[in-house]
């Protein structure tokens, strides 16, 4: 593959870091993102990943845009409120970067779905809205050996860790279980600042380009936890457990779980 | 008083404290955190036995979803903010 004119243009101050250059450029032109969720993670993370030339980026949401969701969404905008979220997301990323290839998945995943979409990605961005959601992608991208990032937010705080397979601790071996229903709050009641949303979702891009260049420290291994107020990141080291429930020495989930 | 780090932060406890104990005083319900001490996750069982020392390094670590879900956050934000106007 030779990168065209245009191209060359386009990405050239992303060619000219050491790590990158043509053949860089050309990994990540061929590579393949799932983005589970075009909301307030999804909508950073997908408009990074397409300017920097992600060749393939799939898209998983079942949701129509709200009014209340451009206040953190930035991949949508005020004419786009009452469609389908993905095709809002599909028309910016093509708006910035028409080269992108985008696949729609206009449905929420389940059990019986998720692991026919993220069979076809090199890595899997977990940007979803709820507890249920986040565990099912974290238990799939484990059993079928799919790198994953992970990525979380409440209030004025945030969090992201990137989970290699086998390799890294999974979500669950931190946190075996959800927590209890109603217990940790949503933004029904917990509220959530846009640049929060902005910090998280930008990171779990830059891990994904870090994945696919293959260079520099992944946040595997450890939570990434960020403190809008303080203005602070902690990095919680996060070893994996050898009594996880998922990725452990004797797993006793051997099946996908829909809570 | 006995210093310890929690969360990053330099803290000071009485001394004696257990895990349960420090999770009561910042009224933390042990349901919504993991706890990690010195890099180490301890088990919610273990809560009472492990006693705080100097220079722990404490973290509470809380589940974080995506913040998304808002349905009924546009009806009550009136109220939140002490207007009584309400609407459909
Ligand atoms: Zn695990």
């Amino acid at each position: 593959m030779e990168l065209r004119e245009d191209q060359l243009e386009r990405y050239s101050r992303q060619m000219f870091l050491p790590n990158i250059g043509g053949e860089g450029q050309k990994k990540i032109l061929n590579a393949k993102v799932l983005i589970i969720g075009a909301g307030g993670l999804g909508s950073p993370c997908a408009l990074y990943l397409a300017s920097a030339g992600v060749g393939g980026i799939g898209l998983v949401d079942s949701d129509v845009v709200e009014l209340s969701n451009l206040q953190r969404q930035i991949v949508h905008s005020t004419e786009a409120v009452g469609k389908s979220k993905v095709e809002s997301a599909k028309k910016t990323i093509n708006g910035i970067n028409p080269d992108v290839e985008v696949v729609l998945y206009n449905f929420r995943v389940t059990s019986q779905n998720i692991l026919n979409v993220i069979k076809n990605y090199d890595i899997v961005v977990d940007g979803s809205d709820n507890f249920p959601t986040k565990y099912l992608v974290n238990d799939a991208c484990v059993l079928a050996n799919k790198p994953l990032s992970h990525g979380g937010m409440s209030k004025f705080d945030g969090q992201l860790t990137t989970i290699l397979p086998r390799q890294s601790a999974c979500y669950r071996c931190f946190f075996p279980e959800p927590p209890p229903p109603g217990l940790v709050p949503d933004s029904q009641e917990a509220g959530i600042l846009g640049a929060v949303a902005g910090v998280i979702g930008t990171l779990q891009a830059n891990e994904v380009l870090k994945f696919i260049l293959g260079v520099g420290n992944l946040l595997a291994g450890k939570l990434l936890v960020f403190n809008s107020l303080d203005a602070n990141f902690r990095q919680v080291k996060v070893p994996k457990d050898p009594n996880c429930p998922l990725c452990g020495d004797n797993p006793s989930i051997t099946e996908l779980i829909d809570y | 008083m006995v210093n310890i780090y929690l969360n990053g932060k330099k803290k000071d406890i009485e001394e004696g404290m257990n895990i349960s104990d420090l999770l009561f005083v910042n009224r933390i319900r042990p349901e919504v955190v993991v706890v990690e001490v010195n890099e180490k996750i301890i088990e919610r069982n273990k809560y009472k036995d492990t006693i705080l020392i100097a220079d722990d390094k404490v973290e509470f670590v809380y589940y974080m979803g995506g913040g998304e879900r808002e349905l009924g956050l546009v009806k009550h934000v009136l109220e939140f903010i002490g207007n009584k106007y309400t609407f459909d």
